[in-house]
C-alpha cells in the first residue's frame, strides 16, 4: 500500500476523505454516501457543506444505541480453560472462578426486562467447562420468556453430551479456528500441547449439519497470517458464511509474545491477505468481518460496544460488571480499570465503583482529541483501551501502531466501496 | 463546483451489519450475528 496516499487523506468533519486515482473521495460510513472532487479545497469552498448535507451527508457524531427493547447480556461462566493458547487475552487459568448458577440467575431478573427481547452470550475462559451453569440459566430463562436468543463462545473442545444440549437447544456458535490444520494446530493447544483441529471441525460439521448459527472467529498472528486465504476457501467450502478475522490484540499472555498490529510488515501482509479473502467472499456469497468494518451503516461510536449503553452488560465469574471482556477477575492486571459494579445479591442490585466508568468516558475522549485530524477516526472507533493500557500505560493514549493498522485496512475498506459502488451506482449527480 | 455525488453501495462481503438478525433455514427462528469487539 502506497502511505503517501494515506498522508494525503484526511478528516472532514469527522468524516473520511481519502486520496484515490487523484481525486479526493469523502464517504459517509453512516449515511452510505460519496461524494469525489478533484481539489481537496473545493470542499472548503461556500456552500459545499450544505450541498453535502442536502445530498444526504451527515455530519456530528452521534452515538448508536441498542433498542431499548433489547437486553444483551454477557455472561463469563468460568476463568477456566481447557486449551493452553499462548496469545490469550484474558489471563485465564491464573485463578479458576466459575459463576454460581443462583447468582447468575438472581442478576438476570434483575438486569432484565423480560417483555424484552433477549440475547444472552456464554462466554470464558471456555464457557462449557460450567455447562451446569448453562442448563441452569437456560431452563430458568425459558420459564420468563420465549424470546430469547442463546449463544455461545467457545473452542470447540467440549463433551458429547455438551454439544448435544446446544444443538438441541438450537444456540448459536461463534467457534475459533485458527487457520487449516498445520496453522491450528500451533496456537490452539491442550495444555498437554496436542493440537485440537480435528475436534474442532467435527463440531463445526455437527453445527453445520443443523443449520445453526456460527460465526468463524480468527485470531491472526505472523503464525498463520499466510494461511488466511487457503484457510477461508476450506471454510466456504465447508459452508461457513461468516468468518471474522481479528488481528491478535496484544492484552493478558499475547502482550509483546508475537508480531501483529506493531510490525509493519504484518500490518501491509494482513491488509493484502484481507483484501484477497473479500474478494474470494465476494465470489462465494460469504461475509467477512473486523473490528473496521463494524462502523459501517452506523454513527462512530466508541470501540468496544459494551460502553454503549445499559442494554448491553458483561458479567464476571465473580458476578461483578466489568467493561472489558479481558478483566474478568480481580487477579487480572487491568482488572481495576474495568470492573466497576458489585451484586448484592440480598438486595437483588448492583453497587456501582465510584469513578470507573467516568474514567473509562474520559479515556475514550482523550483518544478522540488525538483522532481529531485523522481520516480514520469515524470507522478506528478509537481504540481499544486494554490495548492502550498495556502498550502505552494509558488508556487515553493510543500506540501508533494502532493508528498505522486501522489507516491502512480505513483506506483499504473505502475504496473498496468506492469501486464497487461505481459500478452498481443508482443515483449520481454531478454539481458545476 | 466539480463534485461528484452518489449513493455507495456496500460490497456482499462487507454488508453484515452489528446486532444483525438472519434468517437460517429453520423460519421460524430469527437468530443473532453480533459483528462486535465482544467476542
Amino acid at each position: 500500500m502506497d502511505w503517501t496516499l494515506i498522508e494525503k487523506s484526511f478528516n472532514f468533519h469527522s468524516l473520511p476523505c481519502i486520496y484515490l486515482d487523484e481525486k479526493y473521495v469523502l464517504f459517509d460510513p453512516h449515511s452510505l454516501r460519496i461524494c469525489s472532487v478533484d481539489e481537496r479545497e473545493k470542499l472548503f469552498a461556500n456552500n459545499a457543506l450544505q450541498r453535502l448535507r442536502n445530498f444526504g451527508f451527515t455530519f456530528g457524531r452521534k452515538i448508536r444505541r441498542f433498542s431499548q427493547k433489547e437486553n444483551h447480556i454477557t455472561l463469563i461462566l468460568t476463568t477456566d480453560c481447557n486449551l493452553a493458547c499462548p496469545y490469550c487475552y484474558t489471563e485465564s487459568k491464573k485463578q479458576v472462578i466459575n459463576l454460581d448458577p443462583k447468582i447468575a440467575v438472581a442478576i438476570l431478573d434483575s438486569q432484565i426486562n423480560y417483555d424484552n427481547r433477549v440475547f444472552i452470550q456464554f462466554f470464558g475462559g471456555e464457557p462449557t467447562l460450567n455447562v451446569d451453569c448453562i442448563r441452569q440459566i437456560f431452563r430458568h430463562v425459558n420459564k420468563k420468556t420465549k424470546n430469547v436468543f442463546f449463544y455461545i463462545t467457545t473452542n470447540g473442545v467440549m463433551p458429547e453430551r455438551t454439544l448435544s444440549f446446544l444443538i438441541a437447544n438450537k444456540f448459536g456458535f461463534y467457534l475459533s479456528l485458527d487457520g487449516t490444520k498445520e496453522y491450528h494446530n500451533k496456537t490452539r493447544i491442550t495444555q498437554k500441547g496436542e493440537g485440537t483441529f480435528d475436534k474442532v471441525i467435527e463440531v463445526l460439521n455437527r453445527i453445520l449439519e443443523n443449520n445453526l448459527a456460527v460465526k468463524i472467529r480468527t485470531t491472526v498472528t505472523s503464525e498463520n497470517i499466510d494461511n488466511m486465504f487457503q484457510f477461508a476457501e476450506y471454510m466456504f467450502n465447508l459452508g461457513v458464511k461468516i468468518i471474522h478475522f481479528c488481528p491478535l490484540v496484544s492484552v493478558g499472555l499475547g502482550a509483546h509474545k508475537q508480531k501483529s498490529f506493531s510490525d509493519e510488515e504484518f500490518q501491509s501482509q494482513f491488509v493484502t491477505e484481507l483484501d484477497k479473502v473479500l474478494d474470494l467472499a465476494r465470489e462465494r456469497g460469504t461475509k467477512v468481518l473486523t473490528p473496521m468494518t463494524l462502523a459501517l451503516k452506523k454513527p462512530s461510536m466508541p470501540y468496544c460496544k459494551i460502553f454503549h449503553n445499559e442494554n448491553k452488560i458483561l458479567i464476571t465469574p465473580e458476578g461483578k460488571r466489568t467493561l472489558c471482556f479481558g478483566a474478568q477477575g480481580e487477579y487480572n492486571s487491568i482488572a481495576q480499570h474495568f470492573i466497576f459494579g458489585d451484586f448484592d445479591l440480598s438486595k437483588g442490585e448492583f453497587v456501582y465503583r465510584e469513578g470507573v466508568k467516568e474514567r473509562i468516558i474520559e479515556a475514550y475522549q482523550e483518544n478522540l482529541k488525538q483522532c481529531s485530524n485523522c481520516f480514520a477516526q469515524f470507522m478506528c472507533q478509537g481504540g481499544c483501551l486494554a490495548e492502550n493500557l498495556t502498550l502505552t500505560g494509558n488508556m487515553g493514549q493510543l500506540p501508533l501502531s494502532w493508528c498505522q493498522m486501522n489507516r491502512k485496512l480505513c483506506y483499504s475498506f473505502i475504496e473498496r466501496i468506492y469501486r464497487y459502488s461505481k459500478r452498481r451506482v443508482s443515483r449520481v449527480q454531478d454539481i458545476d | 463546483m466539480g463534485f461528484e455525488l452518489m449513493d455507495a453501495v456496500l460490497p456482499e462481503e462487507l454488508a453484515v451489519k452489528p446486532t444483525d438478525a438472519i434468517r437460517l433455514s429453520d423460519e421460524d427462528k430469527l437468530v443473532y450475528v453480533s459483528t462486535g469487539n465482544d467476542d
